[in-house]
């Protein structure tokens, strides 16, 4: 197990440094760069042309692609991610705080998603063909066909414009602080969230479980005479949960996506509307260090999710 | 003389007799078709020109002149929902079909020559599926500049690695079977070994894969022009139109301007979904053998 965790690290450091290549190779396709971005009227007003070359050579804007990777790589190596165009923050801060209320979010709409999601698909599988499955199954067929902003808007609209249940946006009301308030902002944008990830999980339990409950294990507990209730949930459903404990691990890119169209929409503010005001207003800094930190958080779940399975399973082999 | 007629079906006509038996799937098929024909034929069902401006008629509500009422420039919601859907669509199937040849090309590549070339593309399948895929054609978007052109191959350019999987998958099996090693003892070319013997094998998972493909090509480029990074206005698509809605005003008080590009997409997606969830299992092998 042990050899598999390392061997499974050591493939990730290659992929790891290709991921930080793409992040800077994207930015250097952007046309301009950090002075241009500075040098209009309002902020450089009087500046010369030397005087932005200058600074240029002075930022090391001038060096060579590689030589200016490795310098951007040796201070995120350390922690430095460099500083906010536009916010003049320290990179590092924005995301870390950023990042903490975008788990929030996500948070809430997995652990919403995962309970309803694997109940709704045992409860399904144990009535095959009924009424209540073919229903809950179309429902799910429209989940996983509908994305976070359609749903998004729809929900805005229905729940926050016109019924009024839940605040239009935002985090918290302005001078309000209590736990009750952010969890009324909290709630639609992680309901959303939850549903295309709840659809998802209902089919994968499902179907595993409708696998599950043919195995001629499950038939030797229900002669043996146990209650209906302990073969499903100790024999069955155990078994029947290994396929969907990868899908909740490789449902965390979707997540993200969603995060990124449901705080834009609800204004709340999080990793996935800083990602998309940065692209917006071009901050370069920002933008690298979150897709840095986006594809980390990918890889690392992917990691986790393997090494879980092969825990959880016996039956994979480890060569 | 009496003749027996012998028959024997096709793989292609069998997936079909079994795909009718699908009814929630052939149901799909026929909306879609509808969709198809109003969008494709979208002149014949409005008299309005997408793009022309009507200042005296501005963000009217439904009527009997404007079933769909119109919108801030006063053009013709309903018509500019067809023309929308065209584009929408053309996104779809051009992107969907990029993303399959490179996935295609790719996954042969990675599964038949083996070795380096296998590593190297399953470490660039690693590398693209890290970023989430509309996370990095957000900033792709923002570089290149919107356009319909580049909305393509951005989505076609980073839709790839699930398809270059599933091919690399089917060609490792196929590989080491005695018709490849046949085939290759006879001194055919690596050509024709990989278009003529192994890749029609590769069809039949790939035929659901590819109406999927479509469905997320059609929502990712919904979701660039929505965040305003995809086909830029005046050219109607259903994502730019329901920008629209993220003005709270507009999306308060003028519902007629985002709800129906929504619904279509919702649609569309679904119908799409469960045609190839038709597909699949009319293609599943499993099943093909139950039958006989």
């Amino acid at each position: 197990m042990t050899r598999y965790i390392i061997r499974r690290l050591l493939l990730a450091i290659p992929v790891l440094f290709m991921v930080t290549v793409l992040v800077f190779a994207l930015i250097e396709l952007a046309p301009g760069d950090v002075v241009d971005f500075f040098a209009n009227p309002e902020v450089m007003a009087g500046m010369s042309e030397a005087d932005l070359e200058a600074l240029r050579e002075r930022l090391g804007l001038n060096d060579p692609a590689p030589v200016r990777y490795l310098h951007w790589l040796g201070g995120v190596l350390q922690g430095d991610f460099g500083y906010s165009l536009i916010r003049s923050e320290p990179v590092g801060e924005l995301l870390l705080r950023r990042f903490g209320n975008s788990m929030m979010i996500m948070g809430i709409g997995l652990f919403v998603a995962v309970t309803f999601g694997i109940s709704l698909g045992i409860y399904t599988a144990l009535r095959q063909y009924s009424v209540a499955d073919f229903t809950i199954s179309f429902l799910s067929f429209v989940g996983i066909s509908m994305p976070a902003f359609i749903a998004g808007i729809i929900a805005l609209y229905v729940f926050s414009v016109q019924l009024g249940w839940f605040p239009a946006g935002g985090m918290r009301s302005p001078g309000v602080h209590t736990l009750g308030d952010l969890l009324h902002h909290l709630i639609l944008p992680a309901l959303v969230l939850s549903i295309i990830h709840m659809a998802t999980f209902m089919r994968y339990t499902r179907f595993s479980m409708l696998d599950v409950l043919k195995q001629e294990y499950v038939v030797t507990a229900t002669a043996k005479g146990m209650p209906r209730r302990i073969v499903v949930m100790r024999h069955a459903f155990r078994n029947g949960l290994i396929p969907v404990v990868t899908m909740i691990g490789y449902s965390i890119p979707e997540l993200v996506v969603g995060a990124v169209f449901l705080e834009t929409i609800f204004s709340f503010p999080g990793m996935g509307k800083l990602y998309f005001d940065s692209v917006i207003s071009r901050d370069f800094p920002v933008i690298m260090a979150a897709n840095l930190v986006i594809a980390v958080f990918v890889l690392a779940a992917n990691l986790i999710t393997d090494v879980a399975y092969a825990a959880i399973d016996p039956r994979i082999r480890l060569e | 003389m009496a003749m027996t007629e012998v028959t024997i079906d096709s793989p292609a006509r069998v997936a079909w007799r079994r795909f009718r038996q699908h009814r929630i799937a052939m149901v799909a098929l026929a909306v879609l078709g509808v969709i198809v024909i109003l969008c494709a034929f979208a002149p014949f069902f409005s008299g309005y020109d997408p793009l022309g401006l009507n200042m005296a008629a501005i963000r009217q509500p439904p009527s009997a002149e404007h079933w769909l009422g119109t919108d801030t420039l006063g053009r013709d919601v309903w018509t500019r929902t067809l023309y929308g859907g065209r584009v929408s669509l053309v996104i779809g199937l051009a992107a969907a079909f990029l993303s399959t040849i490179i996935g295609i090309v790719l996954g042969v590549i990675s599964g038949y020559f083996g070795k380096w070339a296998d590593m190297v593309v399953m470490r660039a399948t690693d590398v693209v599926m890290a970023f989430p895929p509309i996370i990095i054609m957000l900033t792709v978007a923002a570089f290149t500049g919107p356009g319909l052109v580049n909305v393509i191959f951005i989505i076609g350019g980073l839709r790839w690695p699930p398809t270059a999987r599933l091919v690399r998958g089917q060609i490792l099996q196929l590989r080491d079977q005695d018709f490849v090693t046949a085939a290759r003892t006879l001194g055919l070319t690596n050509a024709i070994i990989i278009t003529r013997h192994m890749l029609p094998h590769v069809v039949a998972p790939l035929v659901a894969n590819i109406t999927f493909a479509v469905s997320l090509a059609i929502l990712t480029e919904a979701g660039l022009s929505f965040l305003g990074l995809g086909v830029p206005l005046p050219t109607p698509t259903w994502g730019n139109m329901m920008e629209a809605a993220r003005d709270l005003r507009i999306m308060r008080e003028e519902p007629w301007m985002w709800i129906p590009p929504a619904i279509f997409t919702l649609i569309t997606v679904l119908c799409i979904n469960f045609v190839g969830d038709g597909l699949r299992d009319a293609f599943d092998p499993q099943q093909l053998i139950g039958e006989k």
